[in-house]
């Protein structure tokens, strides 16, 4: 049991004479250092080491620089530029500040995209027109007045106005004024039949 | 306890120069024995020192004011040594090896050697991340977490470091310098 017991000590003596050792291992170690005069032994070596090199260090240290060598050393760093890197604001430099300004940024930028997005999706559709074939090459919206009415087409007026027999009459004689007004924008059609003969009798009251 | 050094830093930020020698004065004989012991020279010891002073000032806006100016100084040293030695000593730095590889008549080698650090004998054999821990924690007595601050690593590893480092020295005095282990 004290043999095992010395092979675990012998790990931390080392760190134990420098007073390096966790609090954890301490009070094991010395309870075993104080009845096992080897490892006491082993222990006191490594004291003696340490001491006689801390020894050695202080008599070394009497070199020191050269005046005249420091003052040049010290105009030769001054006389650099120093380095010139962005320094956030003082509540920037807290850590707790800087990570909670990450996710806000974040979002906002997430934000940004979102407005823009649905700002450039806003334009009108353009419904692709597909214009009939039977479309006159120029159609113009008359004014208000009869008189200018731009004929597009002429064509036998629909036999569902007519009686059958009037229509095989009027198919011989073009009597019939057909205008076909398209808009470009919706598609929507309007058609007018004018009959030359036709009169406008006001109701009589 | 950085107030000191804060006001020093942010009187050279705002363009008075004179306040860097104040600021870093303090720590050039630290730093000195420090990078000597790392590069095994006082030449290029001081080579080391001069690139951490040059360093310090430039890099000076990227101080975090809430910090120790201590330990990042010796940080930007620690650096400093680490590229000094990669570049100029790229084979074991081995202080015996050095001068081995030196061009100089046996004679003048031999009395070299004679005259190298006990200090330097005994830490031979240790690796460049023991030398480090080893040297500022038991020769600068900085504390375990410091030393884990500037080395760049985890207290856990600076505790394994030191215990190999430390198991390493007292063996190389066990055989070289046995007197030292008498009372």
């Amino acid at each position: 049991m004290l043999r095992m017991n010395c092979k675990r000590v012998k790990k931390g003596i080392p760190l134990l004479a420098g007073k390096d050792l966790p609090r954890k291992k301490l009070e094991s170690l010395i309870d075993h250092l104080e009845k096992c005069p080897l490892c006491q032994q082993e222990l006191e070596e490594y004291k003696l080491a340490l001491e006689r090199i801390k020894i050695l260090a202080q008599e070394e240290e009497k070199k020191d620089w050269a005046e005249a060598e420091w003052k040049a050393l010290m105009e030769r760093a001054i006389a650099q530029k120093g380095e010139r890197i962005f320094i956030p604001a003082g509540w920037l430099q807290k850590r707790k500040y800087a990570l909670a300004f990450i996710p806000i940024m974040f979002i906002a930028s997430i934000g940004i995209v979102y407005i823009f997005w649905n700002r450039l999706s806003l334009k009108p559709r353009e419904i692709p027109f597909k214009p009939e074939k039977t479309i006159a090459q120029k159609v113009e919206l008359p004014p208000l007045s009869p008189e200018k009415i731009i004929e597009v087409r002429t064509k036998i007026a629909s036999p569902t106005a007519f009686s059958t027999a009037e229509s095989a009459e009027k198919a011989e004689t073009p009597e019939t004024l057909t205008l076909v007004l398209v808009s470009p924008e919706t598609g929507l059609k309007i058609t007018w039949i004018f009959n030359k003969n036709f009169e406008w009798k006001e109701e009589e009251k | 306890m950085y107030e000191r050094e804060k006001g020093l830093v942010e009187l050279v930020l705002s363009g008075n120069s004179e306040a860097f020698e104040p600021l870093v004065k303090p720590y050039r004989k630290r730093l000195l024995y420090l990078a000597y012991r790392l590069t095994q020279n006082w030449d290029d010891a001081m080579e080391v020192c001069q690139e951490t002073m040059l360093r310090a000032f430039k890099y000076l806006r990227k101080y975090d004011s809430r910090k120790s100016f201590k330990n990042w100084i010796f940080k930007i040293m620690l650096n400093a040594a680490r590229n000094y030695i990669k570049k100029n000593l790229p084979f074991d730095t081995d202080s015996l090896g050095r001068i081995e590889a030196l061009d100089l008549r046996p004679e003048e080698k031999q009395a070299t050697k004679e005259f190298q650090s006990q200090l330097l004998e005994s830490l031979k054999g240790l690796s460049p991340r023991e030398r480090e821990i080893f040297l500022l924690r038991d020769i600068d007595e900085w504390s375990v977490k410091e030393t884990a601050k500037i080395v760049g690593c985890s207290t856990g590893a600076v505790r394994v470091h030191l215990c190999s480092a430390r198991k390493k020295i007292k063996q190389t005095i066990k055989e070289k310098f046995p007197h030292w282990l008498e009372k």
